[in-house]
């Protein structure tokens, strides 16, 4: 396309194909909103994910320290549903959410440990508030019902009390 | 152009789609409970004590054959509960009818919280006061006043010790 009304030849033929280019990229920045708005919101790839405690509240009871240095096992099962992506991992964790507290009184996380079957996929260790702990991971698939047995030192320097924390396992995959 | 046009727009709602979320989570908390009851236990050893013969002169207080005796008294409490460790004893050192009163015998001490003192029995001493829980290590050494006025025999006597925890 050329405009030759006020003799601006070359540059005229620039800025009127410019002009084209203009319309032609707004056409295209349309049909890409177009395109956007056309995916429904929230729209996932993820694959089915399905994660049960039981039960979800675990006791230690009072013992001697002296006759019962650590408290424990007390087990939880841990039902791992995940159908994930071919050829991509998924994972599980645990944290706890503070330390164990009665009024003042703490008894540390890092008292409780525990111990994970079938072991591999999952694995023991220390409750920790800092970071959370990998206790599980697999490729793609897992259906399972993991088996995870919780002991607490015990120790003549807890004051008494009733104490509480909790801990949030949390199971992903992409 | 229509045609350019239109390719255009396949070729932006390919670049411009914008990228699906791929991570799925799902989280369940665990409650955990602790219960920590109060409780005391002591344990002393050994548990008998021998003060040997001595010329009063030569050895004006006997030290018992088996010093030091070791102490440990474990409590649990409340953060500001204070705890204490008494003894007293059920009578006078005796021999038959002969007897060495039991003020004679005293005590030394060793280790945090722990307190000496002088034996009595008619009124419980403190042997040793801590706050708040924990296992306390101590020693206690003993020793009998001698004296020419003591009748020959072979004296006893023993001394119950309590350790209490609120």
């Amino acid at each position: 396309m050329t405009y030759h009304g006020h003799g601006l030849g070359r540059p005229a033929r620039f800025l009127l194909r410019s002009r084209a280019g203009w319309r032609c990229f707004l056409g295209l920045v349309a049909a890409g909103a177009i395109a956007v708005s056309a995916l429904p919101a929230g729209t996932a790839f993820a694959g089915s994910l399905t994660l049960q405690l039981s039960p979800g509240n675990i006791l230690f009871p009072d013992a001697s320290p002296d006759l019962v240095p650590v408290i424990g096992p007390v087990s939880v099962l841990v039902t791992v549903k995940a159908t994930g992506r071919p050829g991509y991992p998924w994972l599980l964790t645990l944290v706890a959410n503070s330390d164990l507290r009665s009024g003042p009184d703490v008894i540390p996380i890092s008292a409780l440990s525990w111990t994970a079957s079938p072991n591999p996929p999952f694995s023991g260790g220390t409750l920790s508030v800092v970071t959370p702990t990998v206790v599980g991971s697999g490729i793609a698939h897992i259906n399972t019902v993991a088996r995870f047995d919780f002991t607490m030192l015990n120790s003549w320097g807890y004051n008494a009390g009733t104490y509480t924390a909790t801990a949030t396992f949390t199971l992903s995959a992409p | 152009m229509l045609r350019r046009f239109w390719i255009g727009v396949a070729l932006a709602a390919f670049l411009l789609a914008p990228v699906a979320a791929f991570a799925a989570t799902d989280s369940q908390v665990l409650t955990i409970n602790a219960t920590v009851a109060a409780r005391a236990k002591l344990v002393l050893a050994p548990t008998t004590i021998n003060f040997p013969d001595a010329d009063p002169d030569l050895v004006p207080s006997i030290s018992a054959n088996e010093n030091s005796v070791n102490v440990l008294a474990s409590v649990r409490t409340s953060s500001a509960g204070v705890s204490t460790l008494t003894c007293l004893a059920n009578g006078n050192l005796a021999s038959g009818s002969d007897q060495i009163a039991i003020s004679n015998v005293s005590w030394t001490s060793g280790g945090a919280g722990y307190l000496a003192g002088t034996m009595s029995n008619a009124l419980a001493q403190a042997v040793g006061s801590w706050t708040g829980s924990g296992s306390r290590v101590g020693t206690l050494n003993y020793f009998l006043a001698n004296s020419w006025a003591y009748a020959p025999g072979s004296y006893t006597q023993t001394v119950t010790y309590t350790l209490t925890s609120p």
